[in-house]
């Protein structure tokens, strides 16, 4: 661009000279030479102008003056000294607020004698300035890019040499310099799990225009980093790709947090579904900030509500379901009001579910921003535990042996949790009739009907006069006892579980039944054991008084031999009496235990009834009673003698007994393989509601001890023709004192011959 | 004297009724028998009142306390003094709440009847 121009040289022509210093004006240029001592002897341009100048004034004039200088180790002063040497110089220097680019040349002659020097300068100053901007930028840019862990590339096709920055150099592992000459290189960083993909996104990227993937690469340590690629690929007019350029970042701690937030998300959210609480999460300003499933299956939200973040719209649809809204609504409220309070109770529906409420803050650090509810159904808990109360109650008060008076409680304390009514009924101990009706509305039946399914002994629930009916039988050792019978209103639909309640309640009821039935009895017992002994008492003292005074009035000498004679055989009967007596206590222990043999003979019953009236023939005399025996045919079964003589021994002795006097009768008969024997009497007769306990030991159809004996007779008899498998009856007339007749009906028995028991 | 002293035997047990009628007999007593209550009852408007009646507890149709309170409300039956005798063992006790001038206790000794009904008639006025 610039020539210098040595001074002998220049302006040996005036016009060339003028015309050369126009030229160099309007160029940004200035040029000059020197003498060996540095002397101006030409000059021209802006430089020149800028020292506030001419051409003209310049010459003579040194270096060091234009320079205002004397220092010879300044640049300007230098150069040119080192020019002078032979030297080239080329060198930038500042002169008034300008810089330049200064190039100063030996001027040599022919001979290589150097006389002096030219030099130029072009004014730099705004090249200068840009340049410096770009190294700032540049060097802001490359510590950006460290600061920020973001390298560059540039891959230039045409050479398939890749650049990276220092920053991407770092990021990759390598040591700055060592350069990935080319994308095979850079491949073979790649995560082996991501080549393919990385593989896609180039190829995809070579479409042309920008581009981005993530990949992981391995670094040389053996460390594995996220990186995040962004770039742009440049094409040539024929579309051929010339140039990728772009950068690369270190998304390693980012991906990694976001996979772990990924992570926690997704375990946060699974448990919350996962679990068995409906929950719901509300802000400060009663927004629901979280919902899961479970709270709205619970609540049976509407699926246009489901994703409704109004807490109060929630609220409402809730109260609805409430047994009791208002007091849910207050307790909502307070706890709101009190955002640190965590609270825990539970809500009842309107439907009879129970819900477990649970209610805490939810905080950020020490603040509270939300609140926590948490609704956990607890019907089946609360209504286990209600039933195990229930049932325990009831037992506690069914340990009582007033059990009818226990039974009225139970019944009192199943309302209002087994419904509004409760009866019970019982069939035991004098029929049918109902103990207990309680109820606690006025709807419900306290006479409800029992029902046939629970007559046949089993339970049921149906439905009757608008209401939910649940009906239990009471079964003593599987017999029906009675019934407990509960009632409700029909929204109240009785379940498999409280019927499940009921039986074991009416278990409970008739195992209580059955051990105060057991107790009485065992009482009964007691009593008819000291009654048994006191008549044992009776019956040995009389006998023995008889025969005391019958001897004792022989011994004292006094008597008539008609007299003796009488007492004797007073002594034998009374003797025959207690040995009758001990005999009838010893076969009352073999008949209970079952111990007893029977001699199976062909025995005539009408010979044993005229054997036995024989004999008993002095009481029938004495008693004034006179006996008829009927006998329709001569009736021959296969029976025990000695027990069929018992048999008609004591139904005759009876009858004399009992018989006022009046005449006996009896019939005898024969039928289809069955002999019958009646004996009738027209004696005081027996009540009819003492026929049905008449045959058990020990009880005699009079009420008070008036007759002798140990009321065991019509039991033995019983015993012995049940053993011969045959009955026996007894027909009262209806008239008191209109006599008893007894049948016994025997089997022949022609087939049963041996068959001994 | 015992000889005309008469004594009302009211006993269901045929052999100790005819051993005690037996017995008192051949002591020179004049004796009456009843085998109950009702019988007794019925009995006594024809008899010369006795001075003693051996009165057993147990026995049907009427046993000895209900003839005993039918006895009582008869003014001319008010001089008999009543034996009771039963086998009882709290026989005593209900003898002392009944009034009655002494007791006997089957099985009783011969001596035991004929000591009671001595004294019994012994002290009473003719």
């Amino acid at each position: 661009m610039i020539v210098g121009v040595g001074g002998g040289v220049v302006g040996s022509n005036g016009t060339d000279d003028v015309l050369l210093r126009l030229v160099f004006r309007r160029m940004p240029g200035t040029v000059w030479a020197v003498d060996r001592s540095l002397c101006f002897t030409y000059a021209v341009g802006r430089l020149v102008d800028a020292a506030g100048t001419s051409s003209t004034e310049i010459v003579g004039k040194t270096v060091q003056e234009f320079l205002g200088t004397k220092n010879p180790t300044d640049p300007g002063v230098a150069h040119h000294l080192a020019a002078l040497a032979g030297e080239p110089q080329s060198f930038d220097y500042q002169f008034r607020d300008r810089w330049y680019a200064v190039f100063i040349d030996p001027l040599k002659l022919a001979d290589g004698k150097i006389v002096g020097c030219v030099g130029a300068a072009i004014d730099v100053t705004e090249r200068r300035v840009v340049e410096q901007r770009l190294a700032i930028s540049e060097a802001r840019l490359a510590e950006a890019q460290r600061t920020a862990h973001i390298g560059s590339y540039e891959w230039d096709a045409a050479t398939n040499v890749v650049t990276w920055t220092d920053e991407l150099h770092r990021i990759m592992g390598l040591p700055p310099g060592q350069s990935v000459q080319t994308l095979d290189a850079y491949m073979a960083l790649v995560h082996p799990d991501d080549v393919e993909a990385t593989h896609r996104a180039l190829m995809e990227a070579s479409a042309g225009g920008p581009f981005e993937y993530r990949n992981r690469i391995v670094r040389a340590d053996g460390g594995v980093r996220w990186i995040q690629t962004r770039g742009e690929v440049t094409k040539n007019a024929e579309g051929r790709v010339t140039r990728m350029i772009g950068s690369s970042w270190d998304v390693t701690e980012l991906t990694e947090a976001t996979q772990a937030r990924e992570r926690l998300l997704s375990l946060l959210q699974a448990t919350i579904e996962a679990t068995e609480e409906g929950i719901l999460v509300v802000d400060r300003q009663r927004r629901v900030v979280l919902r899961n499933r479970r709270f709205l299956s619970l609540w049976k939200i509407p699926v246009h509500l489901e994703d409704c973040d109004d807490d109060l719209v929630l609220l409402g649809y809730v109260r609805d379901q409430l047994e009791r809204p208002d007091e849910f609504l207050l307790e909502v409220e307070r706890l709101h009001a009190n955002p640190e309070l965590e609270d825990c109770a539970n809500v009842r529906c309107a439907d009879g579910r129970v819900f477990e409420r649970y209610s805490a803050p939810q905080r950020i650090g020490p603040n509270v921003v939300g609140r926590i509810w948490s609704f956990r159904d607890v019907t089946e808990r609360e209504r286990q535990l209600r039933s195990a109360l229930f049932l325990s109650d009831a037992t506690r008060l069914l340990t009582s042996l007033d059990v009818e008076r226990a039974l009225d409680g139970v019944a009192r304390i199943a309302l209002p949790f087994m419904g509004t009514g409760c009866v019970v009924d019982l069939f035991i101990d004098g029929g049918p009739r109902r103990l207990v009706a309680v109820s606690t509305d006025p709807r419900s039946p306290t006479s409800p009907e029992l029902h046939p399914t629970v007559l046949g002994r089993n339970s049921i629930v149906y439905q009757s006069d608008g209401m939910s009916v649940l009906a239990v039988p009471l079964l003593i050792q599987q017999e029906l006892a009675g019934a407990i019978t509960f009632a409700a209103p029909l929204r109240r639909r009785y379940a498999p579980e409280d019927v499940a309640v009921a039986e074991e309640l009416a278990r409970r009821a008739a195992l209580a039944l059955d051990n105060a039935t057991l107790y009485r009895r065992a009482k009964d017992a007691l009593h008819t054991r000291d009654e048994l002994l006191s008549i044992a008492a009776h019956e040995i003292r009389g006998p023995l008084t008889a025969i005391h005074l019958a001897a004792q009035t022989i011994r004292k000498g006094k008597a008539s031999p008609d007299s003796i004679r009488n007492l004797l055989a007073v002594v034998e009967r009374e003797d025959r009496r207690l040995s009758r007596f001990v005999e009838e206590l010893l076969d009352m222990g073999r008949f209970r235990e079952g111990r007893f043999q029977l001699k199976y003979e062909p025995v005539s019953l009408g010979e044993v009834v005229r054997d036995v009236a024989g004999r008993l023939d002095p009481d029938l005399v004495r008693s004034g009673s006179s006996l008829s025996v009927l006998v329709a045919q001569n009736v021959i079964g296969k029976w025990d003698r000695f027990r069929l003589e018992q048999v008609v021994t004591n139904l005759l002795s009876n009858a004399i007994k009992y018989g006022l006097g009046r005449p006996i009768e009896v019939r005898i008969r024969a039928e289809e393989g069955c002999a019958f024997l009646s004996v009738t009497d027209r004696g005081i007769g027996i009540q009819p509601e003492v026929v049905p306990r008449l045959f058990r030991p020990f009880e005699r159809g009079v009420s008070e001890r008036h007759y002798g004996g140990l009321g065991l007779g019509l039991h033995i008899v019983k015993s012995i023709v049940e053993a011969m498998r045959g009955s026996v009856t007894v027909s009262v007339e209806s008239s008191p004192g209109g006599g008893t007749t007894f049948v016994v009906e025997l089997p022949t028995g022609e087939n049963e011959a041996n068959d001994a028991q | 004297m015992t000889l005309n002293e008469r004594i009302l035997l009211v006993d269901d047990d045929d052999d100790i009724r005819e051993v005690m009628q037996d017995v008192l007999a051949s002591e020179g007593y004049r004796v009456d028998v009843a085998r109950d209550g009702a019988e007794a009852l019925a009995k006594l408007p024809g008899l010369t009142p006795p001075s003693v009646i051996l009165l057993d507890m147990m026995m049907p149709n009427m046993d000895g306390e209900t003839f005993l309170h039918a006895l009582r409300s008869k003014p001319q039956m008010a001089d008999a003094r009543v034996v009771v005798v039963s086998g009882s063992a709290n026989i005593r006790e209900k003898a002392t709440a009944m009034h009655v001038a002494a007791c006997l206790v089957k099985p009783f000794e011969l001596d035991e009847l004929l000591g009671v009904v001595r004294r019994l008639t012994e002290g009473k006025p003719h």
